[in-house]
């Protein structure tokens, strides 16, 4: 199947503490459900300038280790100020990272997203950014899809995914459905029948990718409500694997 | 790519789910989209009988249709709080072979302390039919704002399985393992991804068994078998409410045994309601 999974998570944030028998079940599990490729994420919304450079330094390492299945992104803390995230953002790019995350420490729609959103622009990366609407259980600082949408409209040229499909819900994706610099991963709880196919009739198939959520979540049912889904094969194609490899400009 | 084994799904539900679009409503298009995902038996239920008042009703609404196939086991929806439960057992026994009934106490709002639960418990226990409880239908962080049902407490459960040690009970719904529960403690769970060599580390009740299909972490049926015994794991689908295909592949992606895979797709199944997948 070749399945790229946009949205994987790792938890190796001390160079001298590798977690091996994690990061191979990373690999064993993802091959095992025909994932090939995954976009490897950290966090570090509170992290220090020296310790996000050690998170992302930990996942460069991962990449170098098989850069095949690990494409890496890095996390850049809005905290920081212009220059720091400039700065980490290019020496990142310049080691093969591909793209940002930010997660539910940091509001989307807050100014101080700026030189994150610039520097996305610039080196021609997307955001992979947090989002869910919620009843209960609320993170503090918490972005919905409206979040997303504000930075979306106010850095157009920025490309942002929007994480948790399920998480965002119906709202989410009308919340971005006319902003085409905006994608959604098909992340987010469980596998709610009809809202893939909700999410190809609003966005349209192209802004539409497969993530997981691993390992909170499974690959095995995550991929399932992809290929489970009443979609066409070439449509199936597009969410596994094509939309993210031209997304992330991978030759595949 | 489907399963080459029979499967038979212990949890799929029958009709219109009042809080989106769950197509499809009917018992055949539901055999059909379940068969199509390699199903090759279903034990369903009414999906009315969540927020009816009287889940009877919705019994009476669907189990006619599901009797009529051979593709699914009938399964009814009971409150044993209402005073006539019993009337509603026995005709749903009578009229279409009833082989589990199901209880929601999150939904009809009640403890498994009632003591019409324990009525229905003996009663269930005497007739060996088996008795469903439900912890959980949906993700609580995305419920319409207007009906927010919190996850039912699995200890609850466990607790009922052990005052009630001839009857069978199969819990429906049990997810996250993040959820604190005496069964599955933080301690264990933080082992998992750690410990290949687990086994069996949840202290299951003897007449107790786990469907799946809300069972979600990292390798979600490998890490089931390090909990409980492989003969009390179900697959059951959750569908029209979830996409079927989604725990297929749960299962049969997962690196366990085909042993392992086969118990939990067919024989549990088999051997607990009585019929072959």
């Amino acid at each position: 199947m070749n399945a790229i999974d946009i949205h994987v998570h790792h938890r190796w944030t001390k160079l001298g503490e590798r977690p091996d028998y994690q990061l191979e079940r990373t690999r064993e599990l993802a091959r095992q459900s025909g994932v090939d490729t995954v976009l490897l994420l950290t966090g570090g919304s509170h992290a220090t300038p020296e310790q996000l450079r050690e998170h992302n330094d930990c996942t460069l390492r991962l990449m170098e280790s098989d850069p095949d299945f690990f494409l890496p992104a890095m996390y850049l803390c809005a905290q920081h100020g212009a220059r720091v995230i400039k700065d980490e953002a290019r020496r990142c790019v310049e080691a093969g990272m591909v793209a940002i995350k930010q997660s539910s420490g940091q509001l989307a729609s807050d100014a101080n997203m700026k030189p994150i959103a610039e520097a996305a622009a610039e080196l021609e990366i997307p955001i992979l950014f947090h989002a869910w609407y919620k009843t209960v259980e609320l993170f503090e600082g918490e972005s919905n899809g409206a979040d997303v949408a504000a930075l979306a409209r106010r850095h157009p040229d920025t490309r942002i995914i929007m994480a948790h499909l399920t998480g965002v819900g119906r709202r989410g994706v009308q919340d971005v459905e006319d902003l085409p610099n905006v994608y959604v991963d098909t992340s987010g709880g469980w596998y709610d029948s009809e809202m893939v196919e909700y999410a190809v009739r609003h966005m349209g198939v192209d802004r539409v990718l497969y993530g997981s959520d691993y390992p909170g979540r499974d690959y095995a049912p995550q991929v399932g409500r992809v290929t489970g889904a009443k979609l066409s094969k070439r449509d199936k194609e597009k969410i596994l694997w094509r939309n993210a490899a031209a997304l992330l400009k991978l030759d595949k | 790519m489907k399963p080459n084994v029979p499967m038979f799904d212990v949890n799929c539900g029958c009709g219109v789910w009042p809080f989106r679009p769950t197509p499809p409503a009917d018992a055949a298009s539901l055999q059909a989209m379940l068969r199509a995902e390699g199903v090759t038996r279903a034990c369903a239920y009414p999906l009315e009988a969540y927020l009816w008042p009287d889940p009877q009703e919705a019994n009476e609404l669907r189990l006619p249709q599901l009797a009529r196939s051979s593709f699914f086991v009938p399964s009814a929806v009971l409150n044993p709080t209402m005073p006539a439960w019993s009337k509603g057992y026995l005709r749903c026994r009578e009229k279409w072979g009833v082989r589990m009934v199901r209880i929601m106490p999150n939904y009809h709002l009640y403890e498994l302390t009632h003591p019409g639960v324990d009525a229905l418990a003996r009663q269930a226990a005497a007739d060996r039919v088996v008795l469903g409880v439900l912890v959980r239908a949906e993700d609580k962080r995305m419920q319409n704002p207007i009906a927010k049902v919190p996850p039912f407490p699995i200890d609850d459960v466990v607790a009922l399985a052990r005052r009630h040690p001839r009857l069978r009970v199969v819990v429906f719904g049990f997810g996250r393992l993040w959820d604190r529960c005496e069964l599955v403690p933080p301690a264990m769970v933080n082992q998992l991804q750690l410990r290949p060599d687990l086994e069996k580390g949840a202290d299951l009740p003897e007449n107790m068994w786990i469907e799946l299909s809300f069972f979600e972490h990292e390798s979600s049926f490998a890490n089931a078998l390090k909990l409980f015994p492989a003969e009390r794991l179900l697959f059951g689908t959750n569908a029209p409410l979830f996409y079927p295909r989604a725990n297929v592949l749960k299962i049969e992606n997962s690196e366990a045994s085909k042993r392992a895979k086969t118990a939990a797709f067919r024989t549990n199944a088999e051997k607990l309601l009585g019929v072959k997948a």
